[in-house]
């Protein structure tokens, strides 16, 4: 059988960075990645004794900032060497990237001197406020959004979780030069930094182009930060939370707060293995799952989903349905058997190969592929050991992690329309 | 039928196309027909067997989809499956073959299966009009003339939903069934699967004519919700449809003023001014439309309006950068390039070229694109006209 349609290579250069290069031939495309293992929850952190602050949407307000290099739009630079760019920030990261059907060594050069430098003034902070609150309310009309946002708020009383990565409308506002200046000189250190490379070209020619670019940009200090978090209790913050909107169904959401798991690999796994618990009792392949739809407590608008991380850990599942009591119901016995009853061995193997085959496609879309190499990077785990791990997983192994987690600390999140 | 022989993917993909009239009395039940076509079949009468059969086939992947092109309608039925050297333990032809001739031949169609369908499009209509910017859009296209395709709502109406009954869609699903099917292929199937999709092909008929939108009335419509953002729609006529003289010309122009990196729209409304977080421009380019979307600050409105219709004046009087339009060029052989580096963007060229009774290769399109001037694109640019304005306002009022 073959395993892999790609080669790929890993280094950590002298200065910190980490490079990931995977070698496609046959594409014509490339796509790269500069990452910063820092994003929206980066509130507040320390280096040794020293408590480091930041205002909430810092990190995404700097990405906003970063595309000038002495003096010039980098976009346009870019666009004129053929190349599209764009960037995102997330909870713990930021990524700069760019794809292109050219030759990527010019684009590939301007992106790492990009990110790694900085150019910002008082007027292009001002100017970018306004349309960073445009965004802000962009997305404070998306029912699924704000849903995830009271979800948050829910389960969550001091974790940094809570609040929007684009930042509250008041810290927006407010930002200063000075904020972000500091965070891009305690964060944009190469230590904490991930270059991710998916491309037709060959990879040795171009990891040496990296190193010598790289010659010129030295750590800024002998050790990174570290986030700090504040004790957060097992309970929730609230049991019970309400919003309203103008939509014409509600929108309603469970949310389990589950322990962090601290050994990344362990974390993953167990993310895995909840995960296709929740594929194998929350979806079509629950024979329930017709009669749910037949009763019209399910729709066309559900899911269930989890992440387990270091720092967090949850698990939620949310509906847009009228009936809100009925959905609960569901979603408690979905728990229970979760807990109780090892999934089919048919279900099993039909969702390894499910794994299996999302996996490997995912090797064939650029982008997905570098974000998921660089947020493998950000959670400290190896992408390809995660791969081989899940692939050996067995159906028992399976039950015996999720049947272990205390499910016990819930919130109920309504979402509802005016009318109501 | 068109096969593109190729190893580079890990999947085989297929795409098979069949054509009807679009036309408003037949486009909700068309929308309910394709919904029941996908969901269960004779051979996998459940949802669990459904989901089983396709995950234990290494995730293979069914969907149907539906895409207007000017007076018709496309239904599209796409298949992916791994190549069977990537499966541990192998993928048969028979396992494959089964799922396809299922989901093409054998659907299940009964009244259970209709009355679940029915309400799934129920609540998925309603979830549209929740959407401030679908409503923009949908709203300002329904304004213009009712004899042209393009004030069609492709996702069809909720009004027709509550009269339409069982027999009706069992009717359009055979219609559907019994249609041509024109195909497509990419990967390396064995041959097995080659010949079963060589027997259902017929071959396809090039589009012969064109009906770009010509109304000439303009039209506004405002609404009102309890949003956070205001949502903004424009229509511009372009008289100019892809097999004529100025269609290289419109895309340009479309990239320049709301698609390409740093666009007009974008440089000046957005960075200059810092009224909106999002706007671009598309083409419909099968009915001769381009449309300008953006979210903004009721407030802002008329400003916004003016800014935008100041940019195509720029356009038809070439007041913006050499640099803007070579970008705009880069950026269109860019995405002509790698259109090969993804199974059904290459194979949805193909049909294209089919389609349009094109046959200029990939090295005689850029080149035709390079030679592009101003002039040419002022040219298509005075051909704009604003048929059409819908605006999803926010509500002044205490809730």
């Amino acid at each position: 059988m073959k395993k892999y349609n790609f080669e790929w290579f890993s280094k950590t250069l002298k200065n910190g960075m980490k490079v990931l290069l995977v070698h496609k031939p046959q594409f014509s495309q490339s796509f790269f990645l500069l990452g910063i293992k820092a994003g929206g929850m980066d509130l507040c952190q320390k280096r040794g004794l020293e408590q480091l602050t930041y205002p909430s949407g810092c990190a995404h307000f700097l990405e906003h900032q970063m595309f000038r290099l002495y003096g010039q739009d980098v976009t346009d630079q870019f666009a004129d060497l053929g190349a599209m760019t764009n960037a995102f920030t997330g909870l713990s990261e930021t990524a700069y990237y760019f794809s292109t059907s050219s030759n990527p060594d010019k684009p590939l050069s301007l992106l790492m001197d990009f990110v790694q430098n900085l150019d910002i003034d008082e007027d292009s902070v001002e100017k970018e406020k306004g349309i960073i609150l445009s965004e802000y309310n962009m997305y404070q009309q998306s029912p699924e959004t704000r849903l995830m946002k009271l979800v948050w708020n829910a389960l969550y009383q001091t974790h940094p979780i809570r609040i929007d990565v684009l930042g509250n409308p008041e810290d927006i506002a407010s930002m200063k030069v000075t904020d972000l200046e500091t965070f891009y000189n305690d964060q944009y250190d190469p230590q904490n930094m991930v270059l991710v490379g998916v491309t037709g070209k060959e990879p040795c020619l171009l990891l040496k182009e990296i190193e010598q670019k790289q010659e010129s940009y030295d750590k800024h200090f002998s050790h990174l930060t570290e986030r700090v978090f504040l004790k957060e209790p097992d309970t929730v913050a609230k049991e019970i939370v309400e919003d309203r909107m103008d939509i014409s169904v509600p929108y309603v959401a469970l949310a389990v707060k589950l322990k962090p798991i601290l050994d990344p690999l362990q974390a993953a796994c167990i993310d895995f293995a909840l995960q296709m618990s929740l594929d194998a009792w929350f979806s079509s392949l629950n024979p329930d799952f017709q009669s749910w739809m037949d009763q019209r407590i399910l729709t066309t608008s559900f899911g269930a989903e989890c992440e387990i991380t270091s720092d967090h850990a949850y698990l939620m599942f949310y509906a847009q349905t009228k009936k809100t009591e009925e959905f609960f119901q569901i979603v408690e016995d979905v728990l229970y058997k979760m807990q109780t009853k090892a999934m089919d061995d048919l279900i099993f193997n039909s969702l390894k190969n499910k794994s299996y085959a999302q996996s490997l496609r995912t090797f064939d879309h650029f982008e997905s592929f570098a974000i998921d190499l660089f947020q493998s990077e950000v959670q400290g785990v190896s992408y390809f050991e995660l791969l081989d791990t899940i692939a050996a997983v067995k159906r028992d192994e399976v039950f015996k992690m999720v049947s272990k987690l205390d499910l016990s600390h819930q919130s109920r999140v309504y979402l509802k329309n005016y009318n109501e | 039928m068109r096969f593109i022989k190729t190893d580079k993917f890990v999947d085989n993909s297929i795409s098979i196309r069949m054509f009807l009239p679009f036309e408003r009395k037949t486009i909700t039940v068309t929308n309910l027909a394709l919904r029941m076509l996908k969901r269960k079949t004779e051979a996998f009468p459940s949802l669990q067997q459904v989901a089983l059969a396709l995950n234990e086939a290494y995730s293979f992947r069914v969907s149907l989809h539906m895409t207007g092109l000017g007076n018709r309608l496309m239904i599209e039925y796409r298949f992916q499956y791994l190549q069977s050297q990537y499966c541990p333990t192998g993928l048969e032809d028979s396992a494959v073959l089964k799922i396809m001739d299922q989901f093409l031949f054998h659907p299940l169609v009964d009244v259970a299966s209709f009355e679940e369908c029915k309400a799934q499009y129920e609540d998925k209509l309603l979830r549209l009009q929740d959407d401030p910017d679908y409503l923009s859009s949908s709203q300002c296209l329904s304004l213009l003339d009712k004899g042209h395709t393009s004030s069609i709502s492709i996702q069809g109406y909720q009004s027709d939903l509550e009269t339409l009954s069982y027999q009706d869609v069992q009717k359009r699903i055979h219609k559907i069934m019994s249609l041509k099917k024109h195909v497509y292929v990419c990967g390396r199937p064995s041959q097995a699967v080659l010949s079963y999709l060589q027997s259902i092909d017929a071959p396809l008929e090039p589009v012969m004519s064109m009906h770009p939108y010509q109304g000439t009335e303009y039209r506004e419509s405002f609404l009102q919700k309890e949003i956070a953002q205001t949502s903004l729609t424009m229509a511009f006529k372009t008289n100019i449809t892809i097999k004529e003289k100025l269609s290289y010309p419109l895309v340009l122009l479309n990239s320049v003023l709301g698609q390409c990196p740093n666009n007009l729209l974008f440089d000046t409304i957005r960075e200059k001014h810092s009224l909106c977080y999002a706007i671009h421009s598309s083409l419909i380019r099968y009915d001769g439309l381009l449309l300008v979307q953006t979210g903004l600050s009721k407030a802002n409105f008329e400003q916004v309006k003016l800014l935008i219709q100041d940019q195509i004046q720029r356009i038809q009087s070439m007041d913006y950068s050499d640099e803007l339009l070579e970008n705009a060029k880069k950026d269109w052989i860019d995405s002509i390039r790698s259109i090969q580096d993804l199974p059904f963007s290459w194979m949805e060229q193909v049909f294209s070229d089919d389609y349009l009774h094109q046959t200029a290769s990939i090295a005689q399109r850029i080149s035709k694109i390079q030679r592009i001037k101003k002039e040419d694109i002022a040219l298509a640019a005075h051909n704009l006209s604003l048929c059409a304005l819908a605006l999803v306002e926010e509500n002044d009022e205490e809730v």
